[in-house]
């Protein structure tokens, strides 16, 4: 399914943040080894407060603080999709979702089209206050589609949605990944949601986190949606069919 | 003011309001005249009077004369003050070591008295137009500083983020993400700041121009002429006004329009 060698390499061997205070340095991440083949989806779960957010800002080139190396076989495409939008509230949603691309872009044309896939094509006027935080996370899930990403790091993108609109999302994003070939890292604690959408999973232990286990879904596609099929392959991968979160939860999104 | 005007936006159209406005303003011109008429006195000239004056002057060119020139100072100083202040801001408010270097600079100058600033102003400069624009806007200069400091020091660094993960460039990085946020901001500074500014001129203009409203009152002062001194008054609160209404509100209305 993969070629054999990487789209991404990521090697760390250290990430600390400075000292706060009288306190020494924070270490967050250690010993890190990750070979991401392309195309392929990539669930990272952990307990809160592993880390996981700052490996996927490592990757994106926004904490360039690190020990160790991330190397992409060939200049990325790359779009992010953070814990919350983050999106410009002064701009209404086709202007955000359009100024993911850079001035005079051919894309521009295909806003619109892309807004009605994401169903919001009826608020493409609005500014972003007036939405639901769903409709907020699906104008953050088109800023990034527009760019036709091959690489895409995704950061708890559906925490603190009801679980109804957070399956809708899901399939949303298994509908627009399956569209093209792009590589995703999706961090998340909801174990359950890793097994529904990924490729692989990847456990991360608390900080400074390192890989605790790193095994294949074994889910084909069809089968993604059966309680049952999914049940039995967390059992395999977790131990449990409980969708519980990862253990040692911290409860910070505990919503 | 402004608690007044939102507790009035809630519960009354514009035409109510303008109604509440006329009427007020009605009232108080109505006990000023009941009061001038019952003292007689020199000192108290009623509306009639005042009003009469206004026209007067408005007909032989003075009253434009000394605004313009008042306005021309305002013009030139506020310009002044807002470009310096906020550069003098955003550099505070994005490199540490010249915060901590010019912070005791700055809370110096906040607390320099305007009038000890006009005075050195003159003094060093001679009794000139440009002694009275600097020293009008050295008193405004921290105040803009201050207030843009704020601003950029709460300058959203997940936006940041944001678009630099989706390559915005320096450009449209200040365009899209770092101007609007620090609007409000400059927006709070530019009320506060022209409030301010005007009252400084007709200082500076009282204590060493020959044209202007400042000018106009001390002349009024030294010749007693209370019907002068309120005409000119009332002038400059509608000029002051007018600019509020006409240029502030509807800014600060386009800057918010994005809020619910």
């Amino acid at each position: 399914m993969a070629p054999l060698n990487a789209a991404l390499k990521i090697r760390i061997e250290r990430k600390a943040y400075p000292a706060a205070g009288r306190r020494g340095p924070v270490q967050v991440l250690s010993d890190i080894e990750l070979l991401v083949s392309a195309g392929s989806f990539v669930a990272i779960t952990g307990p809160s407060g592993c880390g996981k957010t700052t490996l996927l800002n490592i990757v994106a080139g926004l904490d360039g603080n690190f020990e160790g190396n991330v190397v992409f076989a060939s200049e990325p495409h790359l779009a992010y999709v953070f814990q919350t939008p983050r999106l410009l509230p002064w701009r209404t949603v086709s202007e955000n979702v359009a100024l993911a691309l850079p001035p005079g872009d051919p894309r521009m044309a295909r806003v619109q089209e892309l807004l009605v896939r994401v169903g919001l094509g009826a608020v493409a006027t609005a500014h972003p206050e007036r939405l639901s935080l769903g409709m907020r996370r699906r104008a953050a899930l088109a800023r990034a589609f527009i760019l036709d990403p091959d690489f895409l790091l995704m950061d708890e993108p559906f925490v603190s949605l009801d679980e109804a609109a957070a399956q809708d999302l899901r399939a949303l994003l298994r509908k627009l990944c399956s569209a093209r070939l792009v590589t995703v890292l999706f961090v998340t604690h909801n174990t359950m949601e890793a097994v529904a959408l990924a490729t692989r999973v990847v456990q991360l232990s608390a900080a400074p986190a390192s890989i605790v286990k790193d095994v294949a879904v074994a889910l084909p596609e069809e089968l993604r949606t059966s309680p049952d099929a999914m049940a039995a392959e967390h059992r395999r991968i977790f131990g449990s069919t409980a969708w519980a979160e990862v253990p040692r939860e911290a409860g910070r999104d505990g919503s | 003011m402004a608690q007044g005007d939102t507790i009035l936006d809630n519960d009354a159209g514009p035409l109510v309001r303008l109604g509440w406005t006329l009427a007020s303003i009605a009232a108080l011109a109505a006990i000023w005249h009941l009061a001038a008429t019952a003292l007689q006195s020199r000192v108290l000239p009623g509306p009639i009077e005042v009003t009469s004056t206004f026209l007067n002057e408005l007909k032989a060119g003075a009253l434009a004369w000394h605004l313009g020139a008042t306005l021309a100072r305002v013009a030139a100083s506020f310009v002044l003050a807002v470009v310096i202040g906020t550069a003098i801001g955003l550099a505070l408010g994005r490199l540490r070591w010249i915060d901590r270097f010019f912070d005791s600079w700055l809370i110096l100058f906040l607390n320099l008295p305007v009038l000890v600033v006009i005075i050195l102003c003159y003094v060093w400069f001679g009794l000139t137009e440009v002694a009275a624009i600097t020293a009008v806007a050295i008193n405004k200069i921290p105040n803009f500083a201050v207030t843009m400091r704020e601003g950029t020091r709460s300058l959203s660094k997940d936006l940041a983020e944001m678009a630099e993960v989706y390559r915005f460039g320096r450009w449209r990085t200040l365009r899209h993400v770092i101007l609007p946020q620090l609007a409000p901001f400059f927006m709070a500074a530019v009320r506060s700041g022209l409030a301010l500014v005007w009252k400084i001129v007709l200082v500076v203009e009282l204590l060493g121009r020959s044209n202007g409203v400042g000018y106009q009152l001390n002349v009024a002062f030294q010749l007693f002429d209370v019907s002068l001194i309120l005409a000119y008054a009332i002038a400059f609160i509608l000029v002051v006004q007018m600019i509020e209404v006409g240029i502030l509100q509807p800014l600060e209305v386009r800057a918010r329009r994005w809020r619910r």
